[in-house]
């Protein structure tokens, strides 16, 4: 579905497929990526998103052919590209720290590799030009990088990136080392320009906000396996485990044992309290199983003491601390059955008339709420 | 009333003079340009200016100052420098033979510097060891040690005699290629270590990018990392040059009376046929050599450096 708004949005769609088959990546002992599969479709924003040490720019680096899988297939379009050398490829590269060729100009860096294509001079001239449009930085061919800001750099290197229309573009951390606001404004941009081309682009972050605001869809990866990948909301409303839960965004855990469950929904004894959490896709939690509850702060409502009893989850505490971030106001609540949790609040509503040490429950919805069985 | 009222005014405002100018230097030293108060400049290197300008200076410029006023005002010494033939012969050869010894130095120590970048684990430690040690040994040493590989019953002699290559021994002690030889071979670190510097320091992600873009390594090496290390291949061939033409250890060793250079000659005259004004004549177109070479190169870099503007 949403490949086909995009391909209604882009027309002259330039895109390949990716296809990553089984690849693995052992250094001696160390094992880098750990059979990994990933199938990225034609004009896709696709993000590995991991902590350092997750394989992701391993990974990455085996697509570029900068280092070669220890085992496995990779295929762009219908090309077997596992044993094409880097230069061979045709595909382009943002590098985090942008990686221009310092004693070359603007249009030189630009016309690079339209030059290593052996285009004529006129060509290379005019399509330096549109390159250069596109990334809003019009006139500026005859400065040199080391006179260009972080940003202009990274930009020019864009445009270096796309500038031979690759129908793959990869993006190790681009923004990684501009500041917040710059870094912002460039996604936007990035977004854009991809989709203006219609490129796959396969982008490398350790930053999930990063990740979720860009991504078509998102791999997530820890110790260079896949933990779970999919559109930016699925994974955010549903993640298959705690890794997942934990690393994107902010979430809640509490404790407890499962006492029953049915279908999908399973009960869970949080000290006194039973409440009710959905188990992951595909997994029956036995009666017994230790499990962590996650429930995002932003889905935990807060009632007074007396209120909706009939809610079924929901866990009696007090407030220890308020915190006022401008859109919204943090409470943390500290739970009667030990762990203290966190709960988003409108600061228009009468909750934000709360006072520390005041008597409240935390409650939730069970889709909402997912169990994951602890680490044995 | 008033010189009783200034005196008055002026006790307090020097005190409160002297406290700024305390904050002054102190502000001076952490500023933010590293750069110290002019006083305390002077006083850390007045130690080493007095040395130089005693013992190194003064010395030069009374040499030079006799080569002009000995035994009166004259330029017969440098008349007789340029008009003798045997004279300018050996300035040319000098000049023939430290151009040869940087070329060499160059073509031999550039993949020896790309080597070091790329050797990794025992063999970094093997490449470096091989040429760090050898500037750590006294070239004395080294060029004595020439001397027994190459004279007429040698280590080469003595092998090429014993394989049945040849039947006398060659002589190729006190020759040219004996000089150049021994010089590369002294001189290779002055060359090495400078252009190993500049491509340690060019990031491995610009060859990444380059192949990236679609470049051979061939055409990655010829257009990213040759352009961006050529800072150190001038600095390298300066070092070489200017140390090859006042070189005086290795050619008065192993080259022979056929082969003398300038530093040679320099002291033949001085300490053996003690003309000191002449010694001071040659010594003064030494200076310029070097300095012109110098400059040029320092000219040379710059326009580089304006090119490539890094």
């Amino acid at each position: 579905m949403l490949m086909q708004a995009k391909g209604s949005r882009q027309s002259h769609n330039c895109g390949l497929a990716v296809h990553i088959s089984s690849i693995s990546r052992h250094y001696g002992a160390v094992c880098a990526v750990d059979n990994v599969s990933l199938e990225v479709q034609a004009g896709e924003f696709f993000s590995l998103l991991g902590p350092s040490g997750s394989g992701k720019t391993t990974l990455l680096m085996m697509l570029a052919g900068f280092d070669e899988p220890t085992s496995g297939r990779l295929v762009v379009g219908d090309r077997d590209l596992t044993r094409v050398p880097a230069n061979k490829r045709n595909i382009g590269m943002v590098f985090q720290k942008y990686a221009l060729f310092p004693h070359m100009s603007v249009a030189d860096n630009i016309a690079f590799p339209l030059r290593m294509r052996g285009l004529s001079r006129a060509e290379r001239d005019e399509r330096v030009r549109r390159a250069l449009a596109m990334v809003k930085l019009e006139g500026y061919d005859s400065r040199m990088p080391g006179q260009l800001s972080g940003g202009q750099q990274q930009r020019i290197a864009l445009a270096r990136a796309i500038v031979f229309n690759p129908p793959v573009i990869l993006m190790d951390e681009p923004l990684g080392a501009l500041d917040k606001k710059l870094r912002q404004h460039l996604q936007l941009e990035i977004k854009q320009l991809q989709e203006r081309l219609g490129a796959t682009v396969i982008y490398v972050t350790h930053d999930q906000e990063e990740a979720l605001t860009m991504s078509d869809r998102i791999a997530v990866l820890n110790s260079g396996k896949v933990m779970q990948f999919g559109q930016p909301s699925a994974l955010y409303h549903k993640p298959a485990n705690a890794f997942v839960a934990d690393f994107l965004g902010e979430m809640n855990f509490i404790p407890g044992e499962v006492v029953g469950s049915e279908r999908d929904e399973c009960q869970v004894r949080v000290g006194a309290a039973v409440v009710t959490a959905q188990a992951p896709d595909g997994l029956k939690l036995q009666t017994g199983t230790k499990v962590r509850i996650a429930v995002r702060p932003e889905r935990m409502s807060i009632l007074a003491e007396d209120a909706a009893r009939e809610r079924t989850s929901r866990l009696s505490g007090h407030v220890t601390q308020l915190v006022f971030n401008g859109a919204s106001l943090i409470v943390l609540v500290e739970l009667d059955q030990g762990p203290t949790v966190r709960a988003s609040v409108n600061t228009q509503s009468k909750l934000a008339e709360l006072q520390v040490g005041e008597a409240i429950s935390v409650a939730w919805s069970a889709r909402d709420a997912h169990a994951y069985p602890e680490p044995a | 009333m008033e010189t009783s009222l200034s005196t008055h005014d002026v006790t307090p405002s020097a005190t409160l003079e002297a406290a700024p100018s305390q904050t002054d230097l102190t502000a001076g030293v952490f500023s933010q340009r590293g750069q110290l108060p002019a006083v305390t400049s002077l006083v850390l290197i007045a130690p080493l200016a007095l040395l130089l300008g005693w013992a190194f200076f003064m010395p030069i410029a009374k040499l030079l100052f006799q080569s002009i006023s000995t035994p009166t005002w004259t330029l017969e010494h440098y008349s007789r420098l340029i008009h003798e033939p045997l004279y300018m012969r050996i300035i040319m050869r000098t000049v023939l033979i430290s151009l040869s010894t940087t070329l060499a130095a160059l073509l031999l120590g550039y993949p020896i510097a790309v080597l070091m970048t790329r050797a990794k684990g025992l063999m970094a430690g093997l490449v470096a060891a091989c040429v760090l040690v050898p500037l750590w040994t006294s070239v004395l040493v080294r060029s004595y040690a020439w001397i027994v590989l190459l004279r007429r019953n040698g280590i080469i002699n003595n092998a090429l005699r014993e394989w049945g290559l040849i039947d006398q021994p060659l002589s190729l002690l006190y020759t040219e290629g004996a000089v150049l030889v021994a010089m590369i071979h002294v001189l290779l670190p002055f060359m090495i270590l400078p252009i190993y510097s500049t491509l340690i320091n060019i990031s491995p992600d610009l060859t990444k990018a380059a192949l990236n873009l679609g470049a051979s390594e061939a055409r990655a090496f010829r257009t990213v990392t040759l352009p961006l290390s050529l800072p150190g291949v001038f600095a390298g061939c300066l070092m070489v040059f200017v140390l090859a033409l006042g070189f005086y250890i290795t050619p008065a060793l192993v080259g022979g009376p056929r082969t003398l250079m300038i530093a040679t000659l320099i002291s033949q005259q001085a300490t053996a046929f003690l003309n000191w004004p002449f010694a001071g004549a040659i010594s003064l177109v030494l200076l310029l050599l070097s300095l012109g070479i110098t400059i040029a190169f320092k000219r040379l870099l710059r326009i580089e450096r304006m090119v490539t503007g890094v």
